[in-house]
């Protein structure tokens, strides 16, 4: 698979607008038998090929539908295990805590917020403290699921881990380059997320009747519409820097970040030029406030990761100001 | 083989690069220029433009016949981009290199092409804006100079306002009426005019900083040639509008404040800035990747009207914000930080306003999108 366009087409085809293929499990056994999951996974290690380009472009997509799904923990974790792993049909959840730690071969540490954990086979882990990643069996570990609504999809569990024996995964890629690989990809469902928003949104205010006419002839309105074209292109923009150089700790922490921002002013907007309508269970607009609600917040709090960028640039000088992510 | 294009363009771009770096860093060395803030309006050394001339560095995008470099968009903001970095002196040929020469190059005369074309690659030129009007501001097409028809050309009369540099001004842009129509975007012709023909007069405006670079410009009956209108006489709006909507997508869009950004990154360790330097670092990146983005796509023959737009948009917003982080730095408080601080303070709120300001632009978007 390597046209982006015909990976977006396949997607869109699958999940395209029927109300059986959006609940959880059917969307992603949908997926899972296209083996999308597993595209940019190299073959010969049971994956279905494609670049990271390709992946993104699935991930964009399945947020742009607003179907959660654990792909892209799980596709991490596959990433980590390589060759290790028979089981294709089943969900692997990655994470990764600078809490964790190997004590006489045993793990110790606490994961904050994990999704997805009660549909997971295991749980692969990274860490600065790791010298490789480790994984897991969900029954060694013990969770406590939070109370309260799910925003976004799998329900967040605090995983505490205490003298769990190791399985060690094969050496591979840092924890820089797994966070790096985390932030791309929620930058890319962030991306998605916020483009089909704003789609839905331009679509109701230039339908919906008001004051004798289409919403968007109200200036208020059209100055709306206009900002979020504004912070959708800034989201596109950050997305294109990450897919420039994926493996670049830097250009994926701008896109993170970026995209975080300007696909929460994008739901803000979204949700305000909707009126109430936008927030019914019926409406679709809601389960891509949710996407982009969970995506933003996962992995790290956006304060830890603009902290390390600017401890970089005052480090590095103006050199590092003007190159950071940037050619 | 486009990969191999690709990398040699690429190794082009490094080698201008350095090229501006290794002049700019001789001329601050040598206390030639201090670095500062909005170095494209407010820059003004002649000298140094012409030294940019020298070094093939002007009039980039250019055929080589008029003195140009037969470069592309990417070329020309790799040197745009270092320049602005640098804080230089570029106001002489800003607006030349920028605006009037690539107007010209598209619509203009092959006699005017001759005449102008090399004279901006040699930094010699010097071009002022006749666009706006004491009664024509963001709504410019109400503009009411007015062009007459004469013998081997036109005699020109108006007024023209916030003409920067037209006291220093070897050529004058003006934008004019040669006809009376019910529709007020129809009836305009762009005109490139001598600065010494006579019937040109300017009168300083100064700025809330007490500096000098706007202007008024009176034109009475000042003849033009025939052969300095730029395109066809009374499709002067169509041309006008393509003009403003590629010139607001550079670079000085977003980096007007960068000296004042590296002055406090260079000052604000310990302060707690951190995180708010990590967000200008982040916009920073995502700025000049959407400058690079364009600049791609002008060499490919579109028009990104709405990415220049949004990138003037958000770019202004950033300019801004610089001045924010600054404050929390105090910058303001310390003896040799405070001039430049306060001139970027002053200099702010036309950040918002030249080139569109922050309402148009966003209606210009929305119309753009709902057209879509």
């Amino acid at each position: 698979m390597s046209d982006r366009d015909e990976v977006r087409d396949l997607v869109r085809d699958l999940l395209a607008d029927d109300a059986t293929a959006r609940g959880w499990p059917s969307a992603w056994d949908r997926l899972t038998e296209a083996g999308l999951p597993l595209v940019g996974l190299p073959e010969e290690q049971g994956g279905s090929g494609g670049s990271i380009h390709d992946l993104a472009a699935v991930v964009e997509e399945v947020a742009a539908a607003g179907i959660a799904t654990p792909l892209i923990e799980n596709h991490v974790a596959r990433w980590l295990l390589g060759a290790e792993v028979s089981e294709d049909a089943t969900i692997l959840v990655a994470a990764h805590s600078d809490d964790l730690q190997v004590v006489e071969g045993r793990l110790d540490g606490v994961l904050p917020a994990v999704p997805w954990i009660d549909v997971a086979t295991r749980l692969v882990l990274s860490g600065r403290r790791l010298e490789r990643c480790v994984w897991v069996r969900p029954s060694d570990v013990r969770v406590e699921a939070f109370p309260g609504p799910i925003v976004g999809g799998g329900r967040p569990a605090e995983i505490t881990l205490e003298g769990v024996a190791v399985e060690y995964g094969p050496p591979g890629p840092s924890s820089d380059q797994v966070l790096a690989r985390f932030a791309l990809l929620r930058a890319a469902a962030l991306t998605g997320a916020a483009r089909a928003t704003y789609s839905l949104t331009k679509d109701y205010v230039s339908t919906r009747e008001q004051f004798g006419g289409p919403l968007v002839n109200l200036p208020a309105v059209a100055a709306g519409i206009a900002a979020m074209s504004v912070a959708v292109l800034q989201a596109c923009t950050a997305l294109e820097i990450a897919l420039e150089r994926p493996d670049d700790l830097a250009a994926v922490t701008v896109a993170r970040v970026s995209a975080s921002r300007s696909a929460s002013a994008v739901a803000t907007a979204g949700h305000q030029l909707h009126g109430a309508m936008g927030v019914t269970q019926e409406y679709p607009l809601h389960r891509l406030t949710s996407m982009i609600w969970a995506t933003r917040d996962a992995d790290l709090p956006e304060r830890e990761w603009l902290r390390r960028t600017g401890q970089q640039v005052l480090a590095g000088g103006e050199d590092a100001l003007w190159h950071f992510g940037s050619r | 083989m486009r990969a191999e294009l690709r990398h040699s363009a690429d190794d082009h771009v490094a080698t201008l690069r350095r090229q501006v770096q290794e002049l700019c860093t001789s001329w601050r060395d040598a206390g030639r220029y201090v670095p500062r803030t909005d170095c494209w309006v407010r820059g003004f050394d002649q000298e140094f433009s012409r030294e940019l001339g020298r070094q093939g560095l002007l009039g980039i995008s250019f055929p080589r016949a008029y003195g140009g470099g037969a470069l592309d968009n990417r070329a020309r903001l790799a040197v745009t981009e270092e320049l602005l970095r640098a804080g230089a002196p570029v106001a002489a040929h800003w607006v030349g290199d920028r605006q009037i020469g690539p107007a010209v190059l598209r619509h203009g005369t092959d006699s005017l092409k001759k005449a102008l074309l090399p004279l901006i690659a040699r930094g010699e030129a010097v071009c002022a804006l006749g666009m706006s009007e004491p009664g024509a501001g963001s709504d410019l097409s109400s503009l009411r100079t007015a062009a007459r028809r004469v013998e081997g050309g036109y005699v020109i009369s108006g007024q023209k306002t916030w003409t920067s540099f037209a006291h220093r001004a070897t050529h004058l842009y003006v934008l004019a009426r040669t006809e009376r129509t019910e529709r007020k975007h129809q009836g305009l012709t762009e005109f490139v005019l001598d600065m010494d023909s006579p019937g040109i007069r300017t009168s300083p405006i100064v700025d809330m900083g007490g500096e000098h670079h706007f202007n008024d410009v009176f034109l009475d009956d000042v003849f033009v040639p025939e052969d300095h209108v730029l395109g066809r006489p009374g499709d002067g709006w169509r041309q006008v509008v393509e003009q403003l909507s590629l010139e607001r997508g550079g670079p000085e869009r977003v980096l007007s404040t960068y000296p004042l950004l590296v002055a406090t990154v260079a000052r604000a360790a310990g302060h707690g800035l951190e995180e708010e330097i990590g967000l200008l670092t982040t916009q920073l990146a995502i700025l000049r990747q959407l400058c690079w983005q364009i600049a791609d796509r002008l060499d490919a023959g579109e028009a990104p009207v709405r990415e220049a737009a949004t990138m003037k948009y958000l770019g202004n917003t950033f300019e801004n914000d610089v001045i924010g982080l600054a404050r929390r730095a105090g910058l303001h408080h310390t003896v040799d930080t405070h001039e430049a601080y306060q001139q970027t303070l002053l200099a702010s709120p036309g950040f918002t306003i030249r080139g569109g300001s922050a309402d148009v632009l966003l209606g210009i978007i929305a119309k753009a999108e709902v057209r879509s």
